[in-house]
């Protein structure tokens, strides 16, 4: 539900939409468009655009983000932070606070209980080294 | 006729529903071999009385019915000075919330699992570390601070990022007042609304940092536009809005629709859906 919004209202490469409130009226047209480019809006709804694109990443997008996730270690081992588990080379499914969402992909999706299909994914996506903290 | 004594009724209808409570508890806690309930909890402001709240609600499924949700308390929370100044106010409210959690015989340690929450950093700390239940974002609140931030209305004007937008807002609202508060402009603009769409809809001047309130000012002017030049045309006043003010408006009420009806659905589900989520995924992995 909130994804669909990055993809669309916050997309700066996307048209905007509009929405206009008029109480029915015979024989009123109205002179906007139904949608207007993102060149033409006015540069107070651009700027409003770009803000918001930034405040919804910051509060939901960063939070659920699998690599900025890792940058803050708290949001996945909860106030078990600085246990030993940190320190394992090998982290198991129960390290992870968030392996609900495998099951949850397992559940909606039998395939995914391998885990294989999880694992292609992972290797496709381009993580860099950098991007993991260490201990 | 036989006289009624409130009070007593109140204690009988409380001592029901808490009865009512504890058993569909009881029979959640007999199907799930997990934690299983999720809590919200929030401080409100009375307007009128100006005195605080503690909202304390819960969620659950059970193997029978499905979200389940009761509004365990809305009680008067006034902790006295020296529980201020001897304790953080997350503690005050861990204690607060726990006293009316026993009392439904919940046990936090044991039943509790998650729960959805603004950021505030009080009732954060109180659910996230004291209760310790994993935290999820209440997703009306998130979009409502995202709005907030990005649209200027804060209710301090320092941390009002975005000044143009900040300035946007302050102009139709002072219109608002003037329209309002003016007989009139008033009599002029109702008169225009009832020629021209035989009905009259006054202006909302809600408080602008309530960014829903902000999306029905929005629709109310973009509605009444018309009549409102008209109103100010008939008394030979310079109307203070331009064309360019009516663009504005129609982009951001085009940019708060989508949130709009985001927030509205949001309202009803984030905390069952968290509930459910968790729940059933915290059973599978103990499974």
């Amino acid at each position: 539900m909130l994804y669909s919004l990055y993809t669309t209202v916050l997309d700066v490469s996307k048209p905007l939409e509009l929405i206009i409130p008029v109480r029915h009226q015979l024989g009123s047209e109205d002179p906007y468009p139904m949608s207007r480019s993102h060149d033409v809006l006015q540069p107070t709804t651009h700027e409003a655009r770009n803000f918001l694109g930034k405040a919804m990443s910051e509060r939901y997008f960063k939070r659920y983000h699998p690599i900025l996730a890792l940058h803050q270690p708290k949001k996945i081992y909860g106030n078990n932070l600085g246990q030993p588990m940190l320190q394992k080379n090998v982290l198991e499914e129960i390290d992870f606070k968030f392996s609900y969402l495998i099951n949850a992909q397992s559940m909606l999706y039998p395939p995914m209980t391998s885990g294989k299909i999880l694992v292609k994914l992972i290797n496709a996506t381009n993580i860099d080294r950098l991007d993991i903290p260490v201990g | 006729m036989k006289s009624i004594n409130i009070r007593k009724l109140h204690v009988k209808l409380y001592t029901m529903c808490k009865k009512i409570i504890i058993m569909s508890l009881a029979e959640a806690r007999s199907f799930f071999t997990i934690k299983y309930l999720s809590l919200y909890l929030d401080l409100i402001k009375s307007k009128m009385s100006n005195q605080k709240y503690l909202a304390l609600r819960m969620c659950f499924n059970t193997s029978t019915r499905f979200n389940i949700g009761y509004n365990f308390a809305v009680r008067q929370f006034a902790p006295t000075t020296d529980e201020r100044q001897a304790e953080q106010l997350s503690t005050i409210l861990h204690e607060w919330s726990s006293g009316v959690l026993e009392e439904f015989g919940i046990k936090v340690m044991l039943d509790v699992l998650t729960s959805t929450l603004d950021s505030g950093s009080d009732v954060k700390r109180t659910l996230d570390i004291l209760i310790d239940a994993w935290w999820e974002w209440c997703i009306s609140h998130l979009i409502h601070l995202a709005l907030t931030e990005a649209f200027g209305t804060s209710i301090d004007p320092n941390n009002n990022k975005n000044v143009d937008a900040h300035c946007f807002f302050q102009r139709i609202k002072k219109v608002i007042e003037a329209v309002n508060k003016s007989e009139y402009l008033q009599g002029a603009f109702e008169e225009a609304m009832l020629e021209l769409l035989e009905t009259y809809l006054k202006l909302f001047n809600s408080p602008q940092h309530r960014w829903s309130s902000t999306a029905l000012i929005l629709e109310r002017i973009l509605i009444a536009w018309e009549h409102l030049l008209q109103a100010y045309r008939k008394l030979n006043r310079p109307v203070p809005l331009v064309d360019m003010d009516r663009t504005l408006c129609i982009e951001f009420y085009s940019r708060f629709g989508p949130f709009r009806s985001r927030h509205k659905l949001c309202k009803h589900l984030s905390l069952s859906m968290c509930t459910s989520c968790y729940t059933l995924c915290t059973q599978l992995s103990s499974m």
